[in-house]
């Protein structure tokens, strides 16, 4: 009979005891999943933050010199970070028409480029805009007299 | 005697067999109670900072806007320089929707969207572009 008992209250506590663990075991598997995601959201913030300290810091010089028979764009960086040009926008203003020069220029600290503008339709008596985007999202732009 | 002794045998076991049943019963109900509980809120969790996350990468900008001479048609030129795609969902000219393009536009590309606008020279135009995920970039630009 004392047999009989301590078996019955053996079962119930080994049942009790393997729903406690599993529901123990799915909490801390969900504690987990949503530490790891709050980490990655982490990561993304100082990533952002990263961004957005090296876009302020990122410095372009745009020297446009005209010619009579073409148009000089000389592009330095002046700051202290590496630069990557990804793309030259040459616009006519006097003829409203856009050209973009597609590039993929690295500019280390202090160096410059000079930029290829024979494809485009030069006249010296018009006036042009230069924009240079920047893969960090910025935009530089110079302007040339008429 | 031996009688009341097997019927005595047999009421115990149905009782214990009852007790684990419901003991049983409670511990799934509580599991499944739990399971609920715990996958909504990995759910609700992972989603806010996916989301957010996703949001935190989302960057473009308005790389150039041209309004093209005698039509009606205005370039814009988007470039993601981003580290997820955008979809761009609208374009709205002086708060007024133009254009749901839906187009994707990958990390480090441009793309440029024709936009049907009867403009006017030398008026200033406020372009708002709307992505997706809900970001917004403006500006105001000036037709020639």
């Amino acid at each position: 009979m004392v047999c009989t008992k301590h078996h019955k209250k053996g079962v119930g506590s080994i049942v009790g005891a393997v729903f406690f663990i599993a529901i123990a075991l799915m909490a801390f598997i969900s504690f987990q999943l949503i530490t790891m995601y709050a980490a990655d959201y982490q990561r993304s913030l100082v990533q952002y933050n990263q961004l957005n300290l090296e876009r302020l810091q990122e410095r372009l010089s745009i020297i446009v010199n005209k010619t009579s028979s073409r148009l000089d764009v000389k592009i330095c960086n002046r700051s202290f970070e590496t630069a990557i040009i990804s793309g030259v926008w040459i616009i006519d203003l006097t003829n409203n028409n856009h050209t973009l020069l597609p590039s993929n220029i690295v500019l280390g600290s202090g160096e410059c480029f000079n930029v290829n503008t024979d494809n485009i339709n030069y006249n010296s008596s018009n006036e042009y805009l230069i924009k240079v985007t920047t893969v960090r999202g910025n935009i530089f732009s110079n302007i040339t007299g008429g | 005697m031996i009688g009341m002794k097997r019927a005595k045998g047999v009421s115990e076991v149905i009782s214990s067999l009852l007790v684990l049943l419901i003991i049983v019963s409670i511990g799934v109900a509580v599991y499944a109670y739990s399971a609920n509980i715990f996958s909504s809120l990995i759910e609700n969790y992972a989603n806010t900072y996916l989301f957010n996350s996703l949001l935190l990468k989302e960057h473009f900008i308005i790389e150039d806007v041209w309004f093209i001479n005698n039509s009606d048609v205005i370039k814009i030129t988007i470039y993601n320089y981003g580290s997820v795609s955008t979809s761009i969902s609208a374009i709205f000219i002086n708060d007024t929707l133009v254009s749901q393009p839906n187009i994707i536009i990958e990390p480090g590309h441009r793309v440029t969207i024709d936009v049907t606008y009867i403009w006017k020279p030398n008026v200033i135009y406020y372009i708002k572009i709307l992505s997706s995920r809900g970001v917004i970039i403006d500006g105001m630009y000036k037709a020639p």
